[in-house]
This record gives C-alpha cells, structure tokens and sequence, in this order.
C-alpha cells in the first residue's frame, strides 16, 4: 500500500505531463518553458491519488472539517494551482505571478491553518499569525524555487525537488505524522518521475508551474505537521529554507565547473540544512 | 418527642432504601484498557492511565443506575513511547484537538436471566465525534472496605469501530474493530 501511494501517483504525474505537454513534438522549443504547465495538473492528480491511497477516501467538496482535518484542502487547492500555471501561457511576468501566489497563499493558509490551536475564549490573533506566516512562507518558497528555475537546469531541479519533498516527509515522520509524511513521500516520489522524464525530454521546466504546487503544499502539510506535534519549529523551519541554499552553487569558483559538477554541488548544499534539520528532528524523536 | 424522633428515624432509613447510591471512581483500582489486532497475526494491548468518573448503582431498581467516565487522551500508554507518541498525534487519538474521551450511559439494565451481568447503552465520545454504544457489565462484587467505606465494582467489555470515529489511519495494518475493557471500583459517596 505504501508503493501504491508512490509509484501510482509518480505514474499519473508522468503521463498527464506527456499527454500535455507532448515533449517530443518538434516545435517544443519554441514554446520554451510554457509548455509544462501540466506539471502543476500532474501533481494535482497524483496527489489527490495518493491521498485517497493512503486515507482511505476523498473528502467531498467543501471539505467538512468535522470529519477531515483542514489540510485535505490541499486536494483541491493544488487542482486550482493548475489554473494559474495554464494561464501563463497567455501572461507570464513577474507580476502575474506575484499576484496569483499571494492569492493562492492567502486563501490556503486561511483555509488550512487550523482553528483548534485557538482555545474557546482566547483571541483569535494566534491563527491570524499562523495564516500570515504561512503565507509569506509560501510566497518566499516560490520565489526562491522560481528563481532557481531559472539558474538550474529541469533534471537537476527535480532532483532538489525530490530531495526537498523527502525531507520534509523524514520531518514529518521524526515528528509523529505518518500521514503527512506519506504525503509528502508521494511528492518526492512525483519529483522523481519528473526527473526521470527530464532525462529524454531536457527541456522540461517547473517554472510557473509545479513551483506553485511546491510552495504551497509542502508548507501547507509542514505547517499542520508542526501545530500536531511536539517537535520544535527550527526543522521544520530549514527544511523549507533548504532550496535556497542551491544557490551556492553560483559562485563564480563552483561555476567554472563542469553542468554536473555544478548540479551535483547544488544539490550538496540544499543537504547542508536538510542535514541540520534532520539531526534537530531526530533528537526529539528519540 | 419520642415518637417524633421515632418517625424522623424511619423516614431517614426509608430515604436510604429508596435512593440509588452514588460512587466516585477509584482510578487506582480501575482500568481503562484496550486491544487491537496488528496485522492480522496478534493482540497489541494498551490503556489510559488517567481517568475519572462517577456511577449510580442499585442492584433492585436499574431505572436510578447510570456512569460517567472522562478519559485524558493523553494519557494513552501502550509500553512503548514512541508508539504513544504516534497514537497521541494527528494520525490517532490527535489529543491536542481532542482532549478527552467520555462515556455518559443513557440506560443500565440487568440482562434478562442473569443476577449479576447488566446492559449499559450511551453515547460514547471520541475523537470528536459521538456514538451510541452497547456496553456489557458485570458486577464483580460490593462491600465494605477495610477503612469503613463502602465499594462495588464492575468489568466492563465492548467492541468498536474505530473508523466509527474518525480514526481511519492505517486500517490495513492495525484493525478497525477495538475491544475495549474497563474495569471500575467504585467508592460509595
């Protein structure tokens, strides 16, 4: 059940990015980065597939919060992600992105953050701060991703991707939420799949479009994970932060390397607070 | 005067027949347990080691009978910490969200034919969510104490569903269907 719940949603995301995308056609090129939008539908499917494989059902729509906790939001909200991604076909700039991840982050993170963390009677500003701080959470965690898409190549990003979603998952997993760490499992499982595609079709690019899936979602499941344990925040914290350290990998002595060596160094430093982040977990766990 | 106090003094006796009494749970002589199946080849055992609660009990008139019992979910113990940790998150009893469990009895009646064994219906809360359940209860015994207190005591078992109550994690692996057994001693009010 456990392979069910990653190499079937890793299968879905693969073959809704082929459909759509159709990455052998001959004009790929000229469509540039657009063209995989669909990573962010592929991810939305398989996702909503791991869930049921691994909760049992789906939750209808809208989510009853007497029968679900508020991150089964996350099925639908990363189907609604595929919308902008689609819509930056049509407009793609800095602004149309900004203004679709601050929505989509301001909405998630009013629906996922739970209301229990507010006992009856206290004010409601500690959700408030949990919302906000998910939101800027989310929307730095896609700048930093978007940006890196831009600075390394598909393969490579989706092996930081892969490497980022397992982190998580052992995060979630030290801290007593074997849910969500199967969830997050499935993410890295779908990642992997995007690199295995990445290695016929090496054009394929998560920019503006399973970025959205990353920033939102794994702060949405990091978040719920953190408010139902007991582990200190600082793991949770550096493991979201961890991309950005890919960009070590820029410095000008790194960058008269080999594209593999480059590629093999960024990803060594997203390890360095992965590492951190896991050793802090452990000691809580054990 | 004498016949006064004569009639006070039968009146008193005769209140004290009629009522039910009254006992507060001794949690240190009780037991909130549970069993499980794990994969399917065995029984793991656990239980809650802080819980309190009162029962009304009178063994001609099961009308005036009834228990309450409240359970910190927190309390869970199942010998092994970090499975108790596992059962006190999300995936399980999530005891920051759901502080306790309960059981309040709706009725406790003595099962046909029998002296000493009772039906007790209520509605039993877990989980946050509620559910009319079938307790079987048998008297194991009742009597003064040592101290000149007065105690009775019942073994209780039933089965539930999990799922029932919104524990749905890992059914495969370990089993819907949770036996429970409680155990209560009762000190008399």
């Amino acid at each position: 059940m456990q392979l069910f719940g990653a190499i079937i949603p890793a299968t879905i995301c693969a073959v809704v990015v082929l459909i759509c995308a159709r990455p052998w056609r001959e004009n790929i090129h000229s469509l540039q980065k657009n063209a995989y939008w669909s990573i962010a539908l592929g991810l939305a499917g398989g996702y909503a597939f791991a869930y049921w494989a691994i909760v049992g059902d789906i939750p209808s729509f809208p989510v009853n919060l007497e029968d679900y906790e508020s991150d089964s939001w996350l099925i639908y909200i990363s189907f609604i992600l595929a919308l902008p991604a689609f819509t930056h076909n049509f407009v793609n700039n800095n602004t149309s992105k900004f203004t679709f991840i601050a929505i989509s982050a301001l909405v998630t993170g009013w629906l996922i953050v739970p209301e229990w963390i507010v006992d009856e009677g206290e004010s409601s500003a500690l959700l408030w701060y949990w919302r906000i701080g998910y939101a800027a959470t989310a929307i730095a965690l896609f700048a930093i991703l978007e940006s890196l898409t831009k600075v390394v190549k598909g393969k490579t990003f989706s092996l930081i991707c892969f490497f980022l979603a397992v982190a998580c998952s052992v995060v979630l997993v030290l801290s007593a939420n074997a849910k969500m760490a199967q969830l997050c499992g499935a993410i890295s499982a779908m990642s992997m799949a995007m690199f295995v595609v990445g290695i016929v079709f090496r054009e394929i690019s998560w920019s503006s479009s399973g970025v959205y899936f990353l920033a939102i979602l794994l702060p949405g499941l990091l978040v719920n994970g953190y408010l139902a344990a007991d582990t200190p925040l600082t793991p949770f914290t550096l493991v979201i932060f961890a991309p950005i350290f890919a960009w070590g990998a820029q410095l000008k002595a790194i960058q008269k390397y080999p594209p593999l060596v480059i590629s093999l160094v960024s990803i060594f430093f997203v390890f360095i607070p992965i590492s951190i982040a896991l050793l802090i977990a452990y000691q809580y766990y054990v | 005067m004498k016949l006064l106090t004569c009639f006070a003094f039968v009146a008193i006796m005769f209140a004290t027949t009629i009522s039910a009494d009254e006992y507060k749970v001794d949690a240190s002589h009780s037991m909130m347990a549970f069993k499980v199946k794990h994969l399917g080849v065995s029984y793991t055992h656990g239980r809650f080691n802080d819980f309190k609660g009162n029962f009304t009990f009178d063994a001609n008139d099961t009308s005036k009978n009834s228990i309450s019992i409240k359970i910190a979910a927190k309390s869970i113990d199942s010998n092994s910490a970090k499975r108790d940790d596992h059962l006190r998150g999300k995936d399980f009893f999530f005891v920051k969200k759901y502080k306790t469990l309960s059981f309040e009895s709706t009725s406790f009646k003595k099962k046909e034919g029998s002296k000493n064994e009772f039906i007790v219906e209520g509605t039993m809360k877990m989980h946050g969510k509620k559910k009319t359940i079938t307790v079987d209860a048998k008297l194991v015994g009742e009597g003064k104490d040592p101290w000149g207190g007065y105690r009775c005591g019942f073994s209780c078992s039933f089965t539930i569903k999990r799922s029932d109550f919104g524990m749905k994690y890992m059914i495969g692996g370990i089993s819907d269907e949770v036996h429970i057994t409680a155990d209560v001693e009762g000190i008399r009010k």
